[in-house]
């Protein structure tokens, strides 16, 4: 017998768990072997010590305090589970941002009288082609959801030569859904003025209003390091 | 025949919470305990554990052998835990292990026992501390340890291998024997 199987089957010598046939062996290798005795010895110490190695114990009724904690923390996380979902039920849970990113701006232009309509704004300024991203976050898949847009006049979306509102059918999947549109502004407002989307989701006979605030950007920022910096915080749950 | 309608006994049947986890909350503490090395983390440890046991119950009444099944949640909370701090609470001194609290309920030699062990214990990587608590003091086997760490029978056997090694040398470089330390 060799020393690494003297060390592999100590455990079960020092258990008297082997076969006398096996016992015998380790014996006869211990006999003649000094560092296998060391060793042995060693190991035999060490599961003494570990042995007598007691964990506290806690006050009188430590654990039936803990377990009915747990139940009834367990409870009360199942029961908000349940409202929410029921909360959510029927339409699912959109989240929407709106992010606009508006590249020009002419910061030195005085603002648009908020009583022009937006035909008058259109004829009466220079007007720059943007986009403007929507993104909208749902939990599960909605397909065939109703989204409908309601722009300020200081936006109009492109296309749509009558009126500030845009509407269509389409399939959101669960998770982000980026929506770019193009739209026609111009330089002429503030930048930092705050501004409102208006957005409506309807789906299953149910539907949700939302107002979502527009971020400008200023035009060096690149587009790719706005956006995701103002996902998360700007994100608004049914 | 027999079986089957074990089975579906057993599938309909629900046991109360408390009624299952009971009789091994205790088991839990203890290796909670030694994973942590201070009451008030095994304690904390203990509590998330338990109110994930809550939500799977099902599971729970479901396992062949529940101390081992309530052992592997218990090493994975540990897992999560000492992987959130980054990097596993260790220790250079026993001296700054908070144990102070179980001081008043162990006999002085018990307790510096205590300290002894679990200093050995802390200063193992999470892994290593677990393989050598759960058998070497816990006295699950080998198999049942591969089944909660989830780990090859190999591996397991090298972790054990190199925690005993680092343990062995711990406790030798600090002698517990109450007559080694009155001849210092």
């Amino acid at each position: 017998m060799k020393c690494h199987e003297i060390a592999e089957s100590s455990d079960e010598f020092l258990d008297d768990k082997l076969q006398a046939m096996q016992r015998q062996k380790i014996q006869q290798h211990l006999a003649s072997c000094t560092v296998c005795s060391a060793t042995l010895a060693e190991h035999n110490e060490y599961r003494k010590q570990l042995s007598q190695f007691s964990v506290p114990e806690p006050a009188a009724g430590y654990y039936a305090l803990l377990l009915r904690q747990a139940r009834v923390n367990g409870e009360q996380q199942k029961q908000r589970h349940v409202a929410r979902r029921y909360r959510l039920q029927g339409f699912a849970a959109a989240a929407v941002l709106a992010c606009g990113i508006l590249a020009a701006f002419n910061l030195g232009q005085s603002g648009l009288p908020s009583d022009a309509s937006a035909e008058q704004f259109a004829q009466q300024t220079e007007l720059v082609s943007e986009e403007i991203t929507v993104l909208i976050n749902v939990p599960a898949d909605m397909l065939g959801a109703r989204l409908a847009l309601e722009f300020p006049e200081e936006l109009i979306p492109h296309g749509i030569e009558h009126g500030q509102q845009l509407a269509w059918q389409l399939d959101l999947k669960k998770g982000a859904n980026a929506i770019t549109l193009p739209v026609l502004t111009s330089g002429s407002f503030a930048h930092g003025k705050k501004m409102l989307v208006s957005a409506q989701i309807e789906y299953n006979n149910k539907s949700k209003l939302f107002q979502l605030p527009v971020e400008f950007f200023s035009p060096h920022k690149a587009r790719y390091d706005l956006v995701p910096r103002h996902r998360a915080h700007a994100t608004y749950f049914i | 025949m027999n079986n089957i309608i074990s089975l579906f006994s057993r599938a309909n049947k629900t046991q109360p919470f408390e009624h299952l986890v009971a009789p091994h909350v205790s088991g839990l503490y203890k290796q909670a305990y030694q994973y942590m090395g201070n009451a008030s983390d095994a304690d904390d440890l203990l509590q998330d554990v338990l109110l994930e046991l809550f939500n799977k119950q099902e599971q729970m009444s479901q396992a062949d052998n529940l101390p081992a099944w309530l052992n592997r949640c218990l090493f994975h909370r540990f897992v999560d835990r000492c992987r959130s701090r980054k990097r596993a609470p260790e220790c250079d001194n026993i001296d700054d292990i908070n144990v102070s609290d179980d001081r008043r309920n162990m006999e002085p030699e018990q307790y510096c026992l205590n300290r002894q062990i679990i200093a050995g214990l802390q200063n193992l990587n999470p892994i290593q501390r677990a393989v050598v608590s759960l058998h070497d003091i816990g006295g699950f086997s080998l198999p049942e340890l591969a089944d909660i760490v989830d780990m090859p029978l190999g591996t397991l056997k090298s972790h054990l291998h190199r925690a005993r090694k680092q343990l062995k040398k711990n406790l030798q470089l600090q002698p517990f024997d109450g007559q080694a330390r009155q001849s210092v």
